[in-house]
């Protein structure tokens, strides 16, 4: 099977301003994408798109936003996050990830991954912080 | 970064009251590690990396009253300063970071049960940990015929935002007004009950507000004098009809009628949401013309090139609620008085019945007028930045204070530059009852060098309103000490009377020292 690190390694080829080895070691080798209950996407950026495909590979589902995470939150995550602290990941604007970080927050996760792609985009992955609840 | 222990306690001591917290509320839930403790900073801090950059020494998080009171007790044993969220979220005015570094903040998130809700009378008891979206959800689940009133964005707790005095944006959009009752632990543990709630098995506790002898529940708003752990809230009964109204008048000086219209509106009851007055020549989207206009042209030109295209000068939005046949009378109403300008337009806007069913809601692009709360607003874009913050003085809700505002603001960034993309003016708004409040966004940077320019032109833009007679209705915690200073009114009487309050009731200070510039006393200027 396919490594994270090599699909993320395939997914910079033609995306990341950074050096593709130091975008693709930042990424948590143990985080595979079945882990992943979810990877995130805002379809106004076609990068963010083509991005969120190679990291999720066959096995994560896609979740499209365009800016407002309020839906996909509301109708998705916050009864996901109410089963367990799934891990997730996505390649969003910052304002995207800023919200999903604070809301991640309240269910006991954190970002364990986050990497500029470019100006508007930025990877990031989000896993349980601790087991406290 | 490292952490401060808080003012004037010993690491030992510190770690002493740490382990009794421990005790009162569970050890998995007192957080003391840095990873924990970073995610209270503010991410908005306008000191953001600097020494002045306010930290938090710990967290705790009580699950109900009685460990609130236990904190309390033991803080007060220890001169722990304590401060208070309810979810965190108050972003642009501090977030989770309190005002004194080396504060516990005491977090209430746990503490978000929906107590009650009655579809019959139209309100809601709640504790801090409830969230706008949490009894928004709660409503649907249960199917219930009634409307919150969420600001922007909707993830803030409702407790916290009406204690701040927020607004938002339907008949109930003043948060504070809109409260009916709370329950308040006291520096020395006691808990009180105001209004109906001092009445033991009290029946309408969130029906009337005013119980009987001093109405106190004003002292808890904007307050470090004790810590609301639960709050009543009226609700909107679920309207039939939404309809939106604009009204464009053509030239510069309209703005007085438009005003002294809009004013005898809303002081009617006609206009019962919030509005707001945008200057279109200064506002809207984004045209080259416009802008090589603006510069150098007389205000008559920018007239003439707003008539050319069909917009006015000044542009008001009128929201209305409830049933169909009345919201029609009150917009025909309404175009009757702004008649009297000459070349006055109306546009009719939205319309909506409700219920909506969720495919229509998904459509409308901004919902929380219509009572949904969301995050629409981190989406919508604007300046680039990593936060930002906000100067809302409130002003008279006249033409001539908008013009005069707008003028002595903007001579501000003028004469003191404006490098960090600040916003001279935008939209003003009617969030509150009988005047208005400017709402000036200001980018915070991770940068030293534009954040404390950007927190110059802050300080003077306080100065120079309080010299206008203008003043803040809240703001970010670096600047509490800054406006709390201009409400100096006979020797800062109100002050005063606040430490009087303060040294009464929580005398050792542990309660949110200088929240909204009050001290206690062993903090006080010339005593810390």
């Amino acid at each position: 099977m396919t490594s994270r690190r090599q699909v993320l390694q395939i997914g910079l080829t033609g995306a990341a301003l950074l050096p593709v080895a130091r975008y693709a070691d930042a990424w948590p080798a143990a985080a595979d994408a079945e882990a992943f209950y979810v990877v995130v996407f805002d379809e106004r950026f076609p990068k963010s798109r083509h991005l969120a495909g190679e990291i999720a590979g066959p096995s994560a589902p896609l979740a499209a936003i365009r800016g407002d995470v309020t839906a996909l939150w509301y109708h998705d995550l916050y009864f996901a996050w109410q089963r367990d602290a799934a891990p997730f990941a996505g390649v969003t604007s910052t304002e995207s990830l800023f919200c999903l970080e604070l809301l991640a927050r309240d269910a006991g996760m954190r970002v364990t991954h986050r990497q500029a792609v470019d100006n508007d985009l930025v990877s990031w992955a989000i896993g349980p912080r601790r087991a406290r609840r | 970064m490292a952490r401060p222990l808080p003012p004037g306690v010993s690491q030992r001591d510190f770690a002493e009251a740490l382990r009794q917290f421990e005790t009162a509320v569970g050890k998995e839930w007192v957080f003391s590690s840095d990873e924990d403790i970073d995610l209270y900073r503010d991410a908005y801090s306008p000191f953001w990396n600097e020494p002045e950059e306010r930290i938090p020494s710990a967290a705790v998080a009580p699950d109900r009253v009685e460990q609130v009171q236990q904190i309390v007790r033991l803080a007060g044993k220890y001169r722990i300063p304590l401060w208070t969220i309810s979810t965190g979220k108050n972003l642009g005015y501090g977030g989770s970071a309190p005002n004194v570094s080396g504060s516990v903040v005491l977090d209430l998130k746990r503490m978000n049960r929906i107590i009650e809700v009655s579809e019959k009378n139209h309100y809601a008891l709640v504790e801090p940990g409830v969230s706008y979206f949490d009894l928004y959800r709660h409503i649907q689940e249960k199917k219930l015929k009634l409307w919150i009133d969420p600001p922007d964005p909707g993830w803030g707790s409702l407790i916290g935002n009406a204690l701040e005095r927020g607004g938002g944006y339907t008949p109930m959009r003043d948060h504070f007004d809109a409260h009916c009752g709370m329950e308040v632990v006291l520096a020395n543990g006691d808990v009180v009950r105001t209004g109906m709630g001092a009445l033991a098995n009290a029946k309408t506790w969130q029906q009337y507000k005013y119980g009987f002898g001093p109405f106190v529940d004003g002292i808890f708003s904007q307050s470090n004098l004790g810590i609301v752990t639960k709050m009543g809230f009226w609700l909107y009964p679920e309207p039939e009809a939404y309809f939106s109204g604009t009204v464009m008048v053509p030239k510069h000086d309209d703005i007085h009628a438009l005003v002294e219209n809009l004013a005898l509106l809303i002081n009617s009851g006609i206009v019962q949401g919030t509005t707001s007055v945008l200057n279109t020549a200064s506002f809207g989207p984004p045209d080259p013309e416009l802008a090589r206009i603006r510069v150098g042209s007389s205000t008559s030109d920018l007239e003439r090139y707003m008539a050319q295209k069909g917009l006015g000068y000044w542009t008001v939005d009128l929201p209305f609620y409830g049933p169909a046949k009345v919201i029609a009378a009150q917009w025909e109403h309404a175009k009757d008085k702004f008649s009297t300008i000459p070349g006055v337009q109306f546009r009719d806007g939205a319309s909506y019945r409700f219920p909506l069913g969720q495919a229509e809601l998904d459509k409308i692009p901004n919902p929380v007028p219509l009572g949904v709360p969301s995050l629409t607003t981190f989406a919508i874009g604007g300046p680039f930045s990593q936060g930002h913050m906000w100067f809302s003085p409130i002003i008279p809700m006249t033409g001539e204070a908008v013009i005069e505002a707008t003028r002595v603001f903007e001579q501000v960034y003028t004469d003191l530059g404006n490098p960090t993309g600040a916003l001279p003016g935008l939209p003003i708004w009617s969030f509150f009852a009988r005047a208005f409040v400017i709402i000036y966004f200001f980018p915070i940077e991770h940068d030293v060098e534009k954040n404390r320019r950007s927190r110059e032109i802050f300080r003077r833009l306080v100065k120079v309103a309080a010299e206008h007679g203008w003043g803040e209705y809240r703001t970010h915690t670096a600047f509490m000490d800054d406006i709390a200073s201009v409400y100096s009114y006979n020797n800062r009487a109100l002050w005063r009377l606040h430490e009087t309050l303060k040294d009464a009731l929580d005398p050792n200070g542990i309660l949110a020292p200088g929240k909204n510039g009050v001290w206690p006393r062993r903090l006080r200027k010339g005593n810390a």
